[in-house]
């Protein structure tokens, strides 16, 4: 009885065991070592280049011929910062954090998505505010962002 | 000749993980997920069969659209203005892509625009959707409060 007990108070603490991870791998799946690069490689060039508008590093996070798909926006990394450096000419100083943290991160595969909330004037309402929400999308590619969605430009945009 | 199908059999193999490098492979869980959201999107949002709400979505539901944020009550309003279309195999439009990271699942829409100029572009919007205990839990989008 007692080895049963045993044995049956072993399996019961497993099976907790078992379930308790898998509830945490379905709450969270964790990025594989490429997708941490990938993420981490993307989330660097948000903060240095597009966030504290230091462009002379672009060659290290980009691609040459970084594709876009915001039709504002030129195709190619040097006609890119051009553009920018243009409407920003004064880089500020490299902080560790980012100027605008994402509210979410996903990463799958060669695919970064961050999600950046912000308060916006209620438009029935100017004292209220509610929030909106801007999406990034960025492919990357032996090492560089190759690729770049965002809805900046369309019935949601700007 | 055996050779040669060595070769084909390592071109496959290379081929084969190129392939899952460019598009990370779905766990079961993350095929379930994506499955569960795709079949929610196209029969109630896309074909409007908000009476199917409740196989689909959680009690506690979040909406964070700022035009019909709440709960499941505020989606099946805004949903149910307009009435159901039948059901079909395929959405009305095809997304340009989706993914899955766990219980996140992403849409990507490509859509067509016009400026006042007349001239056309290409713009994207995004759905995000979490899921949990089997349910659509949570879904964000871009969208702006209407006027």
């Amino acid at each position: 009885m007692k080895h049963f007990t045993k044995s049956f108070t072993m399996k019961m603490l497993a099976l907790t065991a078992l379930v308790a991870m898998a509830v945490v791998a379905v709450a969270q799946m964790k990025n594989t070592p490429q997708e941490q690069k990938n993420e981490e490689l993307v989330l660097n060039l948000y903060r240095d280049v597009l966030g504290y508008h230091h462009f002379e590093l672009a060659s290290k996070y980009m691609a040459a011929d970084y594709i876009q798909h915001n039709y504002t926006d030129p195709q190619g990394r040097d006609p890119l910062m051009d553009f920018l450096h243009e409407r920003f000419p004064n880089p500020e100083p490299l902080q560790p954090e980012m100027k605008n943290k994402p509210a979410l991160v996903i990463t799958k595969g060669d695919i970064v998505l961050m999600m950046s909330t912000r308060k916006v004037k209620d438009p029935k309402d100017p004292s209220k505010t509610y929030e909106a929400n801007h999406f990034e999308m960025v492919r990357v590619q032996n090492g560089l962002a190759q690729e770049h969605w965002d809805n900046s430009v369309g019935p949601a945009g700007r | 000749m055996k050779h040669y199908k060595i070769s084909v059999a390592i071109g496959a193999l290379a081929l084969a993980s190129t392939v899952s490098l460019m598009a990370q492979a779905n766990s079961e869980m993350e095929a379930k997920n994506q499955q569960l959201v795709m079949n929610w999107y196209r029969e109630v949002v896309a074909y409007g069969h908000v009476e199917l709400a409740s196989k689909y979505m959680a009690d506690d539901f979040v909406e964070h659209n700022p035009n019909y944020s709440g709960g499941r009550a505020e989606f099946v309003a805004h949903f149910g203005k307009s009435p159901a279309q039948p059901i079909q195999a395929a959405l009305p439009m095809k997304p340009d892509r989706v993914f899955t990271k766990g219980d996140h699942v992403v849409i990507v829409w490509e859509l067509d625009g016009q400026e006042k100029t007349g001239k056309k572009f290409k713009y994207n919007l995004f759905d995000i959707i979490r899921v949990q205990n089997g349910k659509v839990q949570e879904h964000w989008d871009g969208d702006s409060k209407n006027p």
